[in-house]
């Protein structure tokens, strides 16, 4: 049996050995023998795009052959068994593919017909042929039908199988495509040409999802959670009066204006210095430690000018001549700790290629998005605190700061862990952000200088191109119910948590 | 309400339970409302316990007693604003001018037409003050400007407020004082012509000037309309009334000619009360 | 730490613990006022002309420009790093001749620069900017003016005329031809209804033929109007400015393609803020050019205002309503609680399900059945079966009705009960108490519920995608033909234009400034819209602060 390119041919031996060789500018190479088991090959055939081998044997076992390459780069390849169904109950003497996918029609000695599928490894159909002393198959060319013929008679089976290429192991498990080393999670819905093997698997994106969602967290929940603290119980009413439009208009803007920013803007300025980021990291912090502590030291007199509770104001210009102070600084920093050049360093010390559209850029960008919310909701469980318990405290002796962490914070917990829920619910779901500022590519790793793809964005690159109702069109409408039903339990919960808190305040 | 053990069950369409005994009810010779036995529950809780009093016409009417008594609900109940709330279970009846006011075949919108109210707090409605008097014309379908702007100002006039106002009757009633605010809900109460105006508190939010002028207003329009006002000032009631109602608990426990009631009181938890000795 | 009593370490401690929540607080305002500052910058800059700067390079060549942005190099290292040198951006223009807008050019490089009075900016209907010297005015072979100042002076003469025919060709364009067209299609699908509806023989021979004769005229109609009309280009594009860049390179520009021609070092104060003026109406009012790369983004601003507005006109009833029964109606249970917590949880379902879901019930399953009813002619060709204005509004409707309701129910909810009793207290019933009283005083949170509702419309993109926009609409959803609004139709909108222009735009280095600006509008649209329902939100909430029952 040759392959539609006359490159390769294959062949079975009733001793239950495949043969395996290419056939290179005409010349036959030398045959390459694997044992398939001890059970003699009765049929053969190979599916849409030539790249895979269904082998049937004497004891019913049918199989699925690959050419799988030896090693990373090696030219050497073996025929691999990838996938084994279900034995049929006597030898399997027809094998038909499908002219449209990757569907095979299995008939048996004992007159059993069975319809399957490869990539997705389903079993479609299972039964008796209409013909049981059939001798040829056909599939008719739209994959609707299938012809038997055998004893002078002929038979036709109708075929309705709508989406064989989808099962939960292709959606979410391992599968082990043709051309791939080994099984493995891969989305990538369409090819150059029809015979392509549609690679649907959601796992790479949920992982992407995921990816994004954990980096802007990361920046989001400390400085929304933290902000909301302090604005609730430490600043002065007249400034919060201020302080909260100016973070519900951060929660307005729309992010795509973000997404933009983060793309084309903050990439690449990212990209050159990002050893100002990790400096930042510590001299911000450092810097209103500083300012705060000098803030104390300041005669009374000078300080009573300003009312107590404006001290945040204070460290905006603090934080803004810190962080113009570690942009100046990047390059210095980078020569003295990486040696010249940090993306070189990292590839390196840790064999990370940088993107310049990763997921630092992410994190901070969609952290942008998803502070306002959950400065808000934390903002509401903060100050909705009662005030008797704080005074309370106070009653006791205890200074503020003890008030806030051994009072308030339990308190309100509840009210952080729903807003935390519902900034992750945003992150979730957030499109053009990612779409934007990420490659798009469905890569499933975890490392932070690398792109990737979100099941959000997932739809809005792939939809407008889906055929109406095709298997594509199909799962990226499952990919939004899944959406749908994370975000939905999520706030949920998150929505219970806060009534519950609200019940136990309106109690005290 | 259901007892598991009745011994003595009282006759099907008699006076209800409270036999009229004359030392707490009083003979009116022509009630205009007459409240027989009646009991209301929020949820589990009774509020009102078998309750039976007559109200008579053209006459002020106090109901008294310490805060949580009913005195309230009582007076809510004559013109079914308990009906909002969900939990509120009622047996007895309330009769008004012969009928039944819970028969179901009632209008209950009309009822409240003949039964107006002025709230424990002002509570003029986000409009002019002009629309606030109208507003309960408009809503019987009146939209000629002139019978409307005839019945504002005879409104105000009653309710001695027209000189005070009569040059901004297009401001907001947001903008006016309390006790201004106050007689301007009686005046959107007499402009719609009820027989019955219930008071439920109406001067507990206001100085002492403003309810001094309240409680000439009420004196003034004692000649055309039956009053009955709910208060927790005694010295109000004595000012003010005709008939006082003693309720504790839930109980009616004393009611008569106010100048009785506060001289001669029949019961020994009526004198503590208005004694002062608690409340 | 010397001589501290633990009590004052702790002390010490939980106040160096609050700076770092204020620090948190304080980056959160930094980083608004930071993005904010820089879209403004940016997006403000766009309209600002730049001086043209000669430059000469060391190895001869020349080139004029502005300079867009400038880049500190790096010097060597002890770790045998190479120097990186100080760059600056020169944008170039003249595509058509050098076919890239930007170069970057090393300082060291540079030679010499100048800012010569006599360079002209021609800002052209195609190919973006021309930088160079006028040297000839051209009527074919005949020479109208040589030399710099004399094509300088004849040029706005010659220029203005040529704007007013390009005005002509418009307006014959989208009139008379416009409406011929639509005539045509008309037929067109006319005569597929007779087919479809398959007459008798004789009743269809008789209708096609009418048919085929109201075509024929109309094509008469057309064949003359287009004659006209290129008798009119040929007018427009017939004087040409012969140029030269700073190359040397003799470029012909015809006078009908020029938007602008100044000279920008020649300029005062005032004439470039006219200029900045008059170029920040260009952009609000003007229809794109060079695929959205160019121009102004007027149906960008039209499409976003008109899809927000049907939104409005669907969301607002549907929320008010809602929270009216879940307010006013309803029984307040388990079922209703239940509800809250669906609306609530509404508003957290991300925008692309809300796309998805639009694409599948509303533009493939309503707008199916529409075409399938309604305008079978047309088929497969699809009218209400492919994403449009309509779909989009109906889709944010649904994505925004949670803010809606929730902004209503504040509203409701501050609305004193015993206000509500005095209404019902005078007899009216609970839909005239309903709708006289207690709405009215709700209006100001419908009102926000609306605006916010819009301002969230306004910014969002990602469900649009799917359910309705595209890069460049041929024609805006409102126009002089019947049915005047055309709901169907795909429509531009301002944050799908950032989107596609910013990253589907072959050249994005010369579109980044127009995407800043276009940032800016929507982010000034978005911030004023969510700004003034806050204000209006404060004010119900004081107003009845004080009378809460």
């Amino acid at each position: 049996m040759l392959s539609a390119d006359q490159r390769d041919r294959y062949g079975g031996t009733g001793g239950g050995e495949l043969l395996w060789g290419q056939l290179a500018g005409g010349r036959p190479h030398d045959l390459e023998v694997t044992s398939a088991g001890s059970s003699g090959v009765t049929a053969l055939t190979l599916l849409l795009g030539h790249r895979a081998l269904v082998v049937g044997q004497a004891d019913g076992a049918l199989g699925v052959w690959v050419r799988v390459r030896e090693g990373e780069e090696g030219e050497r390849f073996r025929l691999t068994r990838v996938r084994d169904f279900a034995p049929r109950r006597a030898a399997v003497h027809l094998l038909e593919p499908s002219q449209r996918n990757r569907g095979f029609l299995a008939h048996d000695l004992d007159g059993g017909l069975g319809l399957y599928y490869n990539t997705s490894h389903r079993v479609l159909w299972s039964g008796t042929s209409p013909l049981p002393a059939a001798s040829a198959m056909a599939f008719a060319p739209k994959g609707d039908g299938a012809v038997l013929a055998g004893g002078g008679r002929l038979a036709t089976v109708a075929i309705h199988n709508p989406h064989p290429e989808i099962s939960w192991r292709a959606l979410f498990g391992r599968v082990w495509y043709e051309g791939a080393r080994q099984p493995e999670h891969v989305w990538q819905s369409t090819g150059a040409t029809d015979e392509f093997e549609s690679k649907l698997s959601l796992t790479p994106l949920v992982v992407g999802t995921l990816k994004g969602t954990l980096y802007s967290l990361l920046l989001a929940v400390p400085l929304g959670v933290f902000g909301a603290m302090y604005a609730s119980q430490f600043m002065h009413p007249r400034l919060l009066g201020t302080v909260k439009p100016v973070v519900e208009v951060m929660a307005a803007l729309p992010s795509v204006v973000l997404g933009f920013l983060a793309g084309l803007w903050l990439a690449p300025r990212l990209e050159r210095l990002f050893p100002a980021l990790l400096l930042m990291l510590v001299v911000l912090p450092a810097s209103v430690l500083l300012a705060g502590w000098l803030w104390r030291k300041l005669p009374q007199r000078l300080r009573g000018r300003f009312v107590t509770g404006f001290e945040a104001l204070v460290f905006v210009v603090v934080l803004a001549a810190a962080a113009g102070l570690c942009l100046r600084l990047s390059a210095p920093f980078e020569a003295w700790a990486f040696g010249s050049d940090f993306q070189a360093w990292l590839l390196a010390a840790t064999g990370l290629p940088y993107d310049q559209r990763n997921a630092v850029v992410i994190g901070l960008a969609m952290g942008f998005a998803v502070i306002p919310i959950i400065f808000a909701i934390a903002e509401d469980a903060f100050s909705n605190v009662p005030r008797n318990l704080v005074a309370g405290s106070l009653a006791l002796g205890a200074n503020r700061w003890q008030t806030v962490t051994r009072v308030v914070l339990p308190s309100a917990s509840p009210g952080i862990f729903s807003a935390v829920m519902i900034g992750f619910g945003r992150a979730v779901g957030e499109t053009m952000i990612v779409l934007m500022a990420t490659g798009n590519t469905p890569i499933m790793d975890w490392n932070p200088f690398n792109g990737f793809r979100t099941l959000s964005a997932n739809i809005a690159v792939e939809i407008p191109e889906a055929p109406v109702f095709s298997t594509l069109y199909r799962v990226l409408f499952l990919a939004a119910l899944l959406l749908f039903a994370l975000t939905f339990v999520i706030n949920t919960v998150a929505e219970l948590v806060r009534q519950r808190l609200r019940r136990r305040y309106a109690e005290l | 309400m259901e007892t598991t053990q009745t011994l003595d069950p009282p006759a099907a369409g008699a006076a209800p339970a409270a036999e009229r005994d004359p030392a707490i009810t009083p003979k009116i010779s022509d009630p205009v409302l007459e409240i027989l036995g009646l009991s209301l529950w929020y949820g589990d809780t009774q509020a009102l316990d078998d309750i039976t009093l007559e109200v008579p016409a053209k006459r002020i009417t106090a109901f008294i007693g310490p805060s949580g008594c009913g005195k309230s609900t009582l007076l809510r109940c004559v013109n079914r604003l308990n009906d909002l709330i969900d939990s509120v279970r009622i047996t007895g009846d309330i009769r008004f001018e012969d009928g039944s006011i819970y028969d179901p075949a009632i209008d209950i919108n009309a009822l409240r037409k003949r039964i107006g109210m002025v709230f424990q707090k002002s509570n003029p409605f986000p409009k002019s003050i002009y629309e606030n008097v109208a507003y309960g014309l408009r809503i019987q379908g009146i939209k000629k400007r002139s019978v409307l702007d005839e019945a504002v100002e005879k409104s105000l006039r009653s309710a001695a407020l027209w000189d005070e106002v009569k040059d901004r009757l297009n401001e907001s009633a947001l903008g006016m004082s309390g006790g201004q605010q106050q007689r301007l809900c009686i005046a959107r109460a007499i402009a719609v012509e009820p027989e019955v105006i219930l008071f439920d508190e109406p001067c507990s939010a206001l100085d002492p000037r403003a309810t001094a002028k309240i409680e000439e207003l009420m004196l003034d329009l004692k000649e055309r309309y039956t009053q009955v006002i709910v208060t927790h000032n005694m010295q109000q009631a004595s000012r003010i009334s005709d008939y006082t109602a003693f309720l504790y608990l839930g109980r009616l426990i004393e009611y008569g000619e106010t100048e009785q009631l506060f001289i001669r009181p029949q019961k020994k938890q009526t004198e503590d009360y208005i004694t002062g000795r608690f409340g | 730490m010397r001589g501290r009593t633990p009590a004052q370490r702790t002390e010490a401690l939980g106040h160096a613990l609050t700076w770092l929540c204020g620090g948190a607080l304080a980056l959160n305002l930094l980083l608004v006022v930071f993005l904010l500052g820089l879209l403004a910058w940016h997006g403000l800059g766009y309209f600002w002309q730049r001086p043209l700067v000669a430059v000469e390079l060391a190895d001869g060549a020349r080139l004029l420009g502005e300079v867009h942005h400038r880049e500190a190099g790096r010097p060597a290292d002890d770790d045998g790093g190479q120097p990186v040198p100080d760059r600056i951006q020169l944008k170039v223009g003249n595509r058509d001749v050098t076919g890239a807008d930007f170069v970057w050019l090393e300082e060291p490089g540079i030679a010499a620069r100048s800012r010569p009075a006599e360079a002209v900016l021609l800002e052209r209907l195609e190919w973006g900017h021309f930088y160079g010297f006028l040297r000839e005015l051209r009527d074919g072979d005949r020479l109208l003016a040589a030399g710099d100042e004399a094509v300088w002076r004849e040029l706005p003469v010659l220029h203005r005329d040529k704007l007013a025919l390009r005005e002509r060709i418009h307006e014959l364009e989208s009139g008379p031809i416009g409406r011929i067209n639509y005539r045509l299609e008309q037929l067109r699908l006319a005569t597929r209804r007779v087919e479809l509806e398959a007459p008798p023989p004789a009743e269809r021979e008789r209708r096609l033929a009418e048919i085929a004769a109201d075509a024929a005229a109309a094509e008469a109609d057309y064949a003359a109007l287009a004659e006209e009309l290129f008798a009119l280009r040929d007018e427009l594009m017939r004087e040409v400015v012969v140029a030269e860049t700073a190359a040397g390179r003799s470029q012909q520009i015809a006078v009908g393609s020029i938007v602008r021609a100044l000279r920008p070092n020649a300029m005062g104060a005032g004439d470039k803020l006219g200029l900045y003026l008059s170029r920040v109406w260009e952009f609000v009012s003007e229809d794109p050019r060079e695929s959205n790369t160019e121009g102004g983004i007027f149906p960008a601003i039209f499409g976003t205002v008109l899809m927000v507005f049907l939104m409005s006109l669907a969301v607002v009833p549907l929320g008010v309503l809602a929270a009216l029964y879940l307010r006013e109606y309803a029984r307040q249970g388990a079922l209703v609680r239940a509800v809250r917590i669906a609306v609530n949880n509404l508003a957290g379902v991300p925008s692309i399900v809300f796309g998805v879901f639009g694409l599948g019930f509303f533009v493939y399953l309503v707008g199916g059945t529409i075409d399938r009813l309604f305008y079978p002619e047309a088929l497969p060709t699809p009218t209400y079966g492919t994403g449009g204005i309509l779909w989009a509004a109906l889709t944010l409707a649904l994505l925004t009705v949670p803010v809606v309701i929730v902004a209503t129910e504040e509203g409701l909810a501050a609305v004193p009960r015993v206000v509500r009793e005095g209404s019902l207290a005078l007899g009216a019933t609970k839909l005239e108490t309903v709708w006289r009283v207690v709405l009215p005083a709700a209006a100001p949170g419908i009102l926000t519920g609306m605006i916010l509702a819009m301002a969230r419309a306004a910014g969002e993109v990602a469900p649009l995608m799917i359910v309705g926009m595209v890069k460049l609409a041929p024609s805006l959803p409102i126009d002089a033909l019947p049915p005047f609004l055309h709901l169907e139709r795909k429509f531009m909108h301002l944050g799908f234009h950032i989107y596609d222009v910013g990253f589907q735009s072959p050249n994005v280095e010369a579109t980044k400034p127009l995407v800043f600006a276009t940032a800016l509008l929507l982010i000034a649209i978005v911030t004023v819209m969510n700004l003034v329902a806050i204000a209006l939100r404060n004010h119900l909430r004081r107003k009845y602060a004080g009378s809460a029952v």
